[in-house]
């Protein structure tokens, strides 16, 4: 085993990805969390901690879980992914992205405003509600409204109050502008000329400080590219995101997992 | 106004909120599993107030209360899936609001979480200068059996969850199943048990003696301890880099004398400590958490 590759098999970038390392000569071996986590022997000792086998990691988000699940099952499911968390960050073997002592994905946050107080960068609002009668738009600005099934959508009218919902302000028609981090590298996904916002250096600094080697930074722009804001950050990037710049992507998180 | 934030049938909040109040402080209790099934609302970015809508009340939380909290989720024991997500919700929200309040919250959301991964949690007490008994934790049944094999052995959860700690031996890991791991073990230390509460420089300690492996699950006799100074520092230090006001740490004592730690955790059941100590770990705590440092 050459990399180990920590995903569901439906994930298209792990595919990707583990079909290029084929490709070299070398072999990948991916596997669910569960089965990732039976891989490692952790072992503590006074003079420190060792992980065995030491082999470059890439992680992937989990696979939804499963609904019904009983107990004994969510309790090995829990353990394997404490588990895979230490083994991931105690390794000396590359990981991305190594989970922290603050969480598995490191310092990122599901909450925009938290992670990007914790990126220090600038926060902007965001409203957690749940009204039964059904919750209206904070202000007149623009706003993305993600429901609990995770769907987001412009916000124009009182929520049918059916569900929690989270929200965060955005600009009047606003475009994007995509990022990809891969430390020390940066890629734009369009062509368009922003140079004046920084946004690369931007969306590596956000990442550096949320711990983060691998990540899709996303900039709302307004039409006339008079202002920028911090749309969001994704500590797992998605196939469709990298793909317009996976050909400069892919030697890089190869050579980054020495691999 | 004093603020405390969980569920109604959790012992230790119960027991914070009985404890607070009598002593006359003027203290409010947001039940979780009210709120829930009520309206609420929570502006981050804005230092805007939380509200809620529960049991016909309403209820706000402003940015610089004073906020003792245990956020459980209850999410994985709700069969109707619209009150799984809106536990989730919930409880993701209020972190993410406590963490960005100004007020003084015990323990604020975004701290140290290693405890909710052993291997993780003990490599950072050993770098925090606490001696560490050694520990394995794999899905090997070899090695598994090889380490309880050379000495007295416990096993205890990886992700920390309550779970009783028990004695192994190399026999526990014949015909061990990878798919039943993983295992975490650690030498088991004979001696006393030790529960220090840290919160802020205050130390509270008790000793404990059981002959059972874990005190908790048979009778033990409880004494008031002092722990030395070099200990009662070390602790103190290391609450604080773990972003931490309040930690219940366990020790165990040697017969040498040597305490080795066994880990710090950062939502401590605290109540049964707090009864036999006559109260003193949650005068601390409201001391703290009312001074406005």
């Amino acid at each position: 085993m050459d990399v180990l590759v920590v995903a569901d098999r439906q994930d298209a970038l792990a595919g990707m990805f583990a079909a290029e390392v084929r490709r070299r000569g070398k072999t990948p071996v991916v596997l669910g969390r569960n089965d990732a986590a039976r891989l490692f022997t952790i072992t503590g000792e006074h003079h420190g901690s060792r992980v065995a086998p030491a082999v470059p990691i890439l992680l992937r988000p989990p696979t939804p879980p499963r609904p019904g699940r009983e107990a004994d099952d969510l309790f090995l499911a829990g353990e394997c992914t404490s588990t895979l968390w230490a083994a991931c960050a105690l390794t000396t073997a590359p990981v991305i992205n190594r989970p922290t002592d603050t969480g598995f994905e490191a310092r990122w946050s599901a909450s925009g405003a938290v992670t990007e107080r914790r990126a220090r960068a600038e926060p902007a609002p965001e409203l957690y509600a749940h009204r039964r009668t059904g919750e209206a738009p904070p202000d007149a600005r623009p706003w993305a409204v993600e429901d609990s099934r995770g769907r987001t959508r412009r916000w124009t009218a009182a929520e049918a109050g059916n569900g929690p919902i989270r929200a965060r302000p955005t600009l009047a028609d606003e475009l994007y502008e995509r990022v990809v981090v891969l430390q020390p590298h940066t890629w734009c996904i369009t062509t368009v000329d922003l140079a004046n916002f920084e946004l690369e250096r931007r969306s590596l600094d956000i990442a550096a400080a949320l711990g983060l080697a691998f990540a899709v930074v996303t900039w709302g722009v307004d039409r006339d590219h008079g202002s920028v804001r911090l749309a969001r950050i994704d500590p797992y990037p998605r196939a469709d995101q990298v793909l317009p710049v996976w050909s400069e992507c892919l030697p890089a998180l190869i050579e980054y997992l020495q691999c | 106004m004093l603020m405390a934030i969980g569920i109604d049938n959790d012992p230790t909040l119960e027991h914070f909120v009985r404890a607070a109040s009598a002593d006359g402080v003027e203290l409010d209790f947001l039940n979780l599993r009210a709120a829930v099934d009520g309206d609420w609302r929570l502006p981050l970015g804005g230092k805007e107030d939380a509200t809620f809508a529960l049991d016909g009340r309403d209820f706000v939380l402003q940015p610089d209360d004073a906020i003792y909290c245990r956020l459980i989720d209850l999410s994985a024991h709700q069969v109707d899936r619209a009150t799984r997500r809106r536990w989730r919700a919930l409880i993701s929200g209020l972190a993410a609001w406590l963490e960005q309040a100004t007020g003084t919250v015990v323990n604020r959301p975004g701290h140290a979480a290693d405890n909710g991964a052993k291997p993780l949690h003990e490599a950072w007490l050993r770098n925090a200068g606490f001696n560490v008994a050694p520990t394995l934790t794999s899905s090997n049944g070899v090695a598994l059996a090889d380490f309880a094999g050379s000495g007295p052995t416990v096993a205890k959860s990886v992700a920390g969850i309550r779970a009783d700690t028990r004695l192994v031996t190399r026999q526990s890991f014949v015909d061990f199943a990878p798919t039943s791991g993983p295992v975490h073990l650690q030498r088991r230390i004979e001696g006393r048990d030790v529960r220090l509460h840290v919160i802020d420089e205050d130390v509270h300690g008790e000793l404990i003696e059981s002959d059972a492996v874990d005190y908790r699950t048979a009778a033990a006799r409880f004494a008031p301890f002092e722990p030395p100074a070099a200990l009662a520092a070390l602790v103190v230090k290391a609450t604080r880099s773990a972003g931490l006001l309040f930690a219940g740490w366990d020790f165990k004592l040697d017969r040498e004398g040597r305490f080795w730690c066994l880990e710090a955790n950062p939502m401590p059941g605290y109540d049964g400590y707090d009864t036999r100590a006559d109260g003193a770990i949650s005068r601390s705590l409201v001391a703290r958490l009312t001074s406005r440092r």
